[in-house]
């Protein structure tokens, strides 16, 4: 049966004032995050987006997220909450903020720094605004905070359980002392710190004035949308059949060891409640590509809010969730597990849940997507001696659907990073692009095929030069749904101008020289369907090109 | 001396407007209903109504501008012909993988970001040799033995229009024009347009999409300029002028040759209007918010001058050209209202725009709409300028639906649905504001269009703004304000009927005023007054 409105708000005032408010919490929201993003110094936030806003009421539940990064949003969960653990909202102040990024109270890691502001009206508390950001240093082994080789957190940079950063006299000299003296760029973390607060205290005056005007019923409207979205999930779940479904996956290493790292996930819905259980994935890892439960949030989250995209976006998605990540796991990992590069286990775990999912019969899932973003950085000295570097975000194929093929070369899931133009590139590099094209036929075969990935052929023209290259899916494949075929590995290469060819592993570093190519090709997405014979009569059947 | 008069003919999704404007600033308009058709027909049909009634005669016509939706329709239907596309060897699919994010973060399926079937399907993307360098260098000569092939292809698709889009044409475009050469060598009549013509700037997606769809409006657009401009001829009037999005009009020939700068021709004019309009109001800020039956608009005025930006989006489109710098939001009298599963309400994106229309227009429509949510408040007159005479009962009987399902009477309901769009315009007007660098706060709304006045107390109240300006001519402010462009010199419009004379001068919310071509709300707690200026103000009571 399809729930009512007065189910939720009984009273009309309540039910009137929602639909009004909903809009409200959502521009406000986005537009901490335009703050935040005009404010922010290093380009990783300014450029690439790489930071994300959200509001929360005073008990920790999340009441409107900004649209940005999923893979960032999920994740302000879990460090609202370790904050209020460490902060009582009865030792709060107004001006206060709070800062953490320890994986073990809520953070995901350490160069995300989470900050949690309280916003007072009329001496209360109404909500949390918060904001986490990826700061390009906070110390640890490498320049950047993300070393390929940690194998503990000591490695990667400064540990901050929940602290208090601010007060309403401004931030506390003792706390900024230490940020400082911990980060290679420190002007960089105070900077894009500031922005943060920009974003915290534009979202807490719009707030107070959305408050006022709703009146003393503010905190009931606010009950009455998350009781609405968790109202809207419950009843996607609801008309899905009962059942149990299994999805495994693997990842090509755990950056150190390149043996293959196993991702299970088992979902099991009955009626309108769902447990995602990530029982049988492998022990935690020596290299950094342990997730961390907050990050781990972020995949479950995305998948939930798929379920119903048109419900206010908030923590009644969640309520119908147990998800359940085993201890000792690359999916909640013991101290002191490396933790940084966790984004590859985060995107492939993710779509273990949507493999899962897919196979319910619900009529809503997709194919797993690639889940693959290759980072491809580039850096060398030109012939007069000038040095240049730049990184760049490469994409793969999505997952087909029941009704539609999967797109080529996109962002998908919990990123959504742009690609580079090639006259950009071209511009800042002795580089030619000799090729950005859609890698054919390499989504998976399918009623519906599976998205392809794309192929970037670079010519490096002048000097030499090294290549760091962060792939995925160089062994394992996107698994198509219901039948539906594989999407193509990774594959990246490099020819040498004396014609030898030297094919690279998942993670890698290398050298060349002028007149060599690297030869990237990135993985399709799954296929939905069994494919038909070619010959099939039937017209909706076909096999991918 | 010059003809005293200027005329000016918007047409838009509903209505052509037509307005004359003589030297000493007197003020003739009328609205011409368009009837389904989109050439131009009723544009003339309009301008021959028009100077009839006025008795104007084609001797006394000095100019003639004209400011159109028909690119922008045409952008959002996308219902022409595929056009070709010439690109540098190897980029063949960068107009499809366009910057590779995606829009819906959360929609299981990712949805393509540009509908290639309909633009330029894989069959008609060709590929050709050469390169120009980041500095704008040769260092690969044009491959042009591929012309022949190229050529061929585009003759057998029937193919009417093709874009070239080079690497780093925008530092030298010599491969690009000699490209053009070679295929019009072969192809005479074909449409083509250089990247390094309608958009020289870095970033290969965004100046090629562009382009490609510039040629994908040449087609039409030079049908329809040819016809209305040998319409003109015929009478003996002046030569066509265009209003472009970018401010300021131009001969007619230079937008059939690059149409795309029509794309947001009627709202740049209408900003324009507001310009001339300002009078007294012109320091600071002022934002407008312009509500007709599909999307309400949103721009910022500083100093009485419109501002403007370096790109736009039509159809979800991103098109990379100078234009009047709008925020447009689907959010007008004819939006849908619906009641999710959830009991959420929401308005549009949905609309019935002027046809079938909201179900109190009688017309054949019987989805609710914004309209009638109004209607079923008495926020409307019982006859609509154009003649629409409203039928309350279909409004109620459209409402009562979702009020259902809301559980609400349908006049709550009503109000539910009237609140949610102007929070929908409000948090439109404060998210443009606040990416500008204005707390909304410290400016005036200025409100025009036919449903324009109808929200903006409620919007400004919202957006924590103190005062309303309703614009005298707010119903045909487009057509106004092509008269009144930059290059014209500094035209002031000087209202010599008020349309408020029927108004009582001043009083207090709840109210509601009715005026020809403009309805007006007055909410509880506002004020209104009419200025010497004939400006119609509401403010807010402290």
């Amino acid at each position: 049966m399809m729930p009512r409105a007065r189910d939720i708000a009984r009273d009309p005032a309540i039910a009137l004032c929602m639909e009004p408010l909903r809009l409200a919490l959502q521009g406000t929201a986005d537009r901490m995050q335009d703050g935040m993003m005009r404010a922010a110094v290093s380009s990783i936030a300014r450029e690439s987006g790489d930071c994300a806003a959200a509001l929360f009421l005073p008990d920790g539940r999340l009441l409107a997220q900004a649209r940005s990064l999923p893979l960032l949003l999920g994740s302000l969960i879990p460090a609202v909450a370790g904050v209020l653990a460490r902060f009582p909202l009865a030792a709060m102040s107004e001006g206060d903020a709070y800062l953490l990024n320890d994986p073990w109270s809520g953070g995901t890691h350490l160069p995300d720094l989470a900050l949690v502001h309280p916003v007072f009206h009329d001496g209360e508390v109404i909500a949390l605004a918060a904001a986490n950001l990826h700061h390009q240093d906070v110390g640890g082994m490498a320049a950047g905070s993300i070393p390929p080789d940690a194998n503990e957190v000591y490695q990667e940079g400064l540990r901050l359980p929940p602290v208090r950063w601010r007060s309403a006299e401004g931030v506390l000299p003792d706390i900024d002392a230490i940020l400082a003296a911990n980060s290679r760029t420190p002007d960089n973390l105070r900077g894009d710190l500031q922005a943060q607060w920009t974003a915290l205290t534009q979202g807490a005056r719009e707030l107070r004035q959305i408050a006022r005007h709703t009146g003393s019923r503010f905190a009931e409207v606010c009950d009455a949308l998350i009781a609405q979205t968790e109202c809207m999930t419950r009843a996607a779940l609801a008309a899905a059949p009962d059942g149990e479904w299994t999805w495994h996956d693997q990842l090509d290493g755990d950056g150190v060891d390149t043996a293959p790292v196993r991702i299970a996930v088992r979902l099991s819905k009955q009626g309108d409640a769902l447990v995602i259980d990530f029982d049988g994935t492998a022990p935690q890892v020596r290299g950094p590509l342990n997730a961390s439960p907050a990050a781990m949030l972020s995949a479950a989250l995305f998948f939930m809010r798929t379920l119903a995209p048109d419900a206010p976006n908030n923590a009644g998605c969640l309520v119908p969730l147990t998800l359940k990540l085993p201890p000792g796991s690359l999916v909640n990992p013991a101290l002191p597990a490396a933790v940084n590069a966790r984004t590859a286990t985060v995107k492939l775990a993710c779509n273990a849940i949507l493999g899962a999912w897919s196979q319910s019969a619900s009529g809503t899932g997709v194919a797993p997507h690639a889940g693959v973003a290759t980072v491809l950085a580039l850096s060398g000295t030109r012939m007069d001696g000038r040095r240049w570097m730049f990184t760049e975000i490469i994409a793969s194929g999505a997952g087909a659907g029941v009704h539609a093929p999967g797109r080529a070369g996109v962002s998908t899931d919990v990123g959504n990073a742009r690609n580079t133009p090639v006259e950009v590139i071209e511009a800042e590099a002795p580089l030619r692009v000799e090729c950005y094209e859609i890698r054919r036929g390499s989504g998976g075969a399918g009623m519906q095929c599976g998205g392809d990935g794309v192929r970037r052929i670079y010519r490096l023209l002048e000097g030499e030069g090294s290549i760091a290259y962060r792939g995925e899916r160089h062994v394992g494949r996107a698994r198509g749904a219901r039948g539906g075929g594989a999407g193509a590995t990774s594959v990246a290469r490099i020819l040498r101008v004396d014609g030898a060819v030297e094919i690279l592993p998942a993670r890698a570093r290398i050298a060349w020289s002028t007149g060599d190519r690297l030869i990237i090709e990135t993985a399709g997405g799954g296929g939905w369907g069994c494919p038909a014979p070619i010959a099939s009569a039937n017209p909706l059947a076909r096999s991918c090109p | 001396m010059n003809a005293p008069w200027s005329v000016a003919v918007d047409m838009g999704g509903t209505f052509v407007d037509a307005v004359a404007l003589h030297g000493d600033g007197r003020i003739a308009a009328l609205k011409y209903p368009r009837a389904g058709r989109r050439l131009a027909e009723p544009v003339v049909e309009a301008l021959d109504q028009l100077c009839a009634q006025a008795g104007i005669v084609s001797g006394d016509i000095d100019r003639v501008v004209h400011g159109s939706t028909v690119i922008t329709n045409l952008l959002l239907e996308l219902n022409e012909p595929p056009v070709a596309l010439v690109l540098t060897r190897g980029m063949r699919d960068v107009p499809v993988l366009a910057r590779q994010d995606r829009k819906e973060l959360y929609e299981p399926v990712i949805m393509p970001a540009v509908p290639e079937t309909k633009l330029f399907p894989e069959s008609l993307r060709f590929e050709i040799g050469g390169r120009i360098d980041a500095e704008g260098r040769e260092v690969e000569p044009l491959e042009l033995s591929a012309v022949d092939a190229i050529a061929d292809a585009v003759s057998a698709a029937g193919v009417r229009a093709l874009a070239i889009g080079l690497l780093f044409s925008h530092r030298n475009p010599v491969h690009e024009r000699a490209l053009r050469a070679a295929l019009h060598a072969r192809l005479p009549g074909l449409y083509v347009s250089l990247s390094s013509e309608v958009d020289p700037q870095v970033r290969e997606f965004e100046r090629w999409l562009t382009t490609a769809l510039d040629a994908y409006a040449k087609p039409l657009a030079a049908d329809y300029l040819h016809a209305l401009a040998a319409a003109l001829r015929m009478r003996g009037l002046p030569m066509l002028h265009l209003m472009r999005s970018a401010g300021g009009t131009a001969p007619w020939r230079d937008l059939a040759e690059q149409p795309i700068g029509l794309a947001m021709s009627g709202p740049c004019a209408a900003l324009q209007g507001v310009a001339a309009c300002l009078g007294a109001c012109r320091s600071g800020a002022a934002i407008s918010l312009d509500v007709g039956g599909t999307s309400a608009d949103i721009s910022l005025l500083l100093d009485g001058r419109p501002t403007f930006a370096e790109a736009l989006e039509c159809g979800g489109l991103p098109i990379r050209q100078r234009c009047a710098d709008i925020t447009s939001i689907g959010f007008g009298g004819g939006s849908v209202v619906s009641v999710l599963p959830g009991g959420a309400l929401r308005l549009g994106p949905r609309s019935q725009g002027a046809w079938p229309g909201p179900a109190a227009f009688g017309l054949g429509g019987d989805l609710p709409t914004l309209n009638d949510a109004l209607c079923v408040l008495d926020r409307l007159p019982s006859r609509l300028a154009g003649g629409i005479v409203l039928d309350r009962a279909a409004a109620e009987i459209a409402l009562s639906d979702v009020a259902g399902a809301l559980g609400l009477s349908v006049p709550r309901m009503a109000e539910a649905v009237v609140s949610a769009a102007a929070a929908g315009m409000a948090e439109a007007l404060k998210t443009h504001a606040f990416q500008r660098n204005l707390d909304p706060a410290d400016a005036v709304l200025v409100a025009i269009g036919g449903g324009g006045a109808q929200h903006a107390a409620e919007v400004a109240e919202l957006a924590g703004m103190r005062r309303v300006l309703v614009m005298p001519h707010a119903g045909v402010m487009a057509a106004l304000g092509m008269l009144c462009s930059p290059d014209e010199g500094d035209v002031r419009v000087v209202a010599n009927e008020s349309p408020w004379d029927s108004l009582p001068p001043q009083g207090e919310g709840p109210h509601s005023l009715f005026a020809p071509m403009t309805t007006v709300w007055v909410p509880a707690g506002w004020s209104w007054r009419l200025t010497p200026d004939r400006m119609l103000t509401l403010e807010a009571q402290a």
